[in-house]
């Protein structure tokens, strides 16, 4: 089976995907059904798309006052006005949340499974009771109401990134901005301990030692000194073309 | 310890200018107390008296001088602060060697042993000094 275009939901201003967060009325006013012919007009062919087996994928917005709305309606049906609070709706509905679980999403093929699931209990439109589920979700029990900020502080204490639904390919806030100085300290430090752990430590020279460096070696600029030398070598003590090149 | 060696002390020690014996003995007890490591900027400077790369390699390895590669960071470092100075009109610090160095000595290294008329602080902000 193709891949299916999931609905959209916007939580509190995140938006994330679900796969069907919920069901369209039977028969609404405001809801136009594509693929019936229309009262005044011809009735459109609507083509079968193999991503799309339901015929519609809906937006769906949840207020903060925990209320659901279906916001928008894509391919079969056709939404008109405001967005619909969806009184006819009571079901738990599921928002994958966290990391995906690359091992349980290859299992599935045609899923991104998450670490974890923000579920709610509505009732005629309106959050009841909800609760966050890792793992098989036994034992977790219902909270009342809908407490964005208390399911928020939730998420964070259960290591759930902030970004709700984070794109497995960003590099999200391990490589923010702010942590870079954070990880180049981390890197020069790791060098610094792996160079001392591996390389000559303690070695014993001896004064004589130091005259190997003469063998060989011919004066650059043997009319300056050492520190002529090196403001020479720099580009700003005499001209540099003096160096035998 | 790891301890960055400046070009300007290889050449007093080779050339045997004035102090050059206190900075042997400085290096030599430094040798003891961990790798001693010169970067591009130093290897490409002291190297050049030599006729081959290999016999400056040789030369420096039967010292225990390391040729220590500037890391990533090392190099965003130092053109960070290279960029910074460009404003100032000091000819050193608009320099790109003595940024290189400076932040290789600071982020590689434990300390710099560097010999230099006026303060290094000057040259030299960000690493700890050995100074003879």
């Amino acid at each position: 089976m193709t891949v299916q275009i999931q609905d959209s939901v916007v939580l509190c201003g995140h938006h994330l995907g679900v796969v069907q967060l919920g069901y369209l009325p039977s028969a609404h006013p405001a809801i136009t059904d594509l693929s019936q012919p229309l009262p005044d007009g011809p009735r459109f062919h609507l083509p079968k798309c193999s991503a799309l087996h339901r015929g519609y994928a809906a937006a769906w917005e949840i207020r903060d006052d925990g209320s659901l709305y279906l916001t928008d309606i894509i391919y079969r049906y056709h939404l008109q006005g405001p967005p619909l609070h969806a009184i006819w709706m009571t079901l738990i509905v599921y928002i994958p949340v966290g990391d995906i679980d690359a091992t349980r999403s290859r299992e599935l093929r045609y899923e991104l499974v998450r670490e974890a699931t923000l579920q709610f209990k509505v009732v005629d439109g309106m959050i009841h009771q909800w609760r966050l589920v890792k793992g098989s979700g036994q034992g977790i029990r219902w909270k009342n109401g809908f407490d964005w900020p208390n399911i928020t502080a939730m998420l964070k204490a259960q290591g759930i990134s902030s970004e709700l639904q984070p794109d497995p390919y960003s590099h999200s806030d391990k490589f923010s901005d702010e942590s870079l100085p954070r990880i180049a300290r981390e890197c020069a430090d790791l060098l610094r301990r792996a160079k001392l752990q591996y390389s000559d430590v303690g070695k014993k020279l001896s004064e004589d030692d130091w005259d190997m460096l003469r063998r060989g070696w011919a004066d650059p600029f043997p009319k300056l000194d050492a520190h002529a030398s090196v403001r020479a070598f720099r580009g700003h003590g005499p001209p540099v073309t003096s160096i035998t090149l | 310890m790891i301890t960055a060696i400046d070009t300007s002390v290889l050449l007093i020690i080779t050339r045997k200018e004035p102090r050059w014996e206190k900075w042997r003995e400085a290096l030599t007890k430094a040798a003891s107390e961990g790798p001693l490591v010169v970067c591009c900027v130093v290897f490409g400077e002291f190297s050049w008296g030599y006729d081959s790369v290999n016999l400056a390699l040789e030369r420096l390895h039967t010292l225990h001088i390391h040729y220590d590669p500037i890391s990533h960071e090392t190099a965003r470092s130092a053109y960070h602060d290279y960029l910074k100075a460009l404003p100032y009109r000091n000819p050193e610090l608009r320099l790109l060697p003595y940024h290189l160095i400076n932040s290789h000595a600071a982020l590689q290294a434990d300390r710099l042993a560097v010999d230099t008329i006026i303060d290094p602080r000057h040259y030299y902000p960000s690493p700890k000094l050995l100074l003879c």
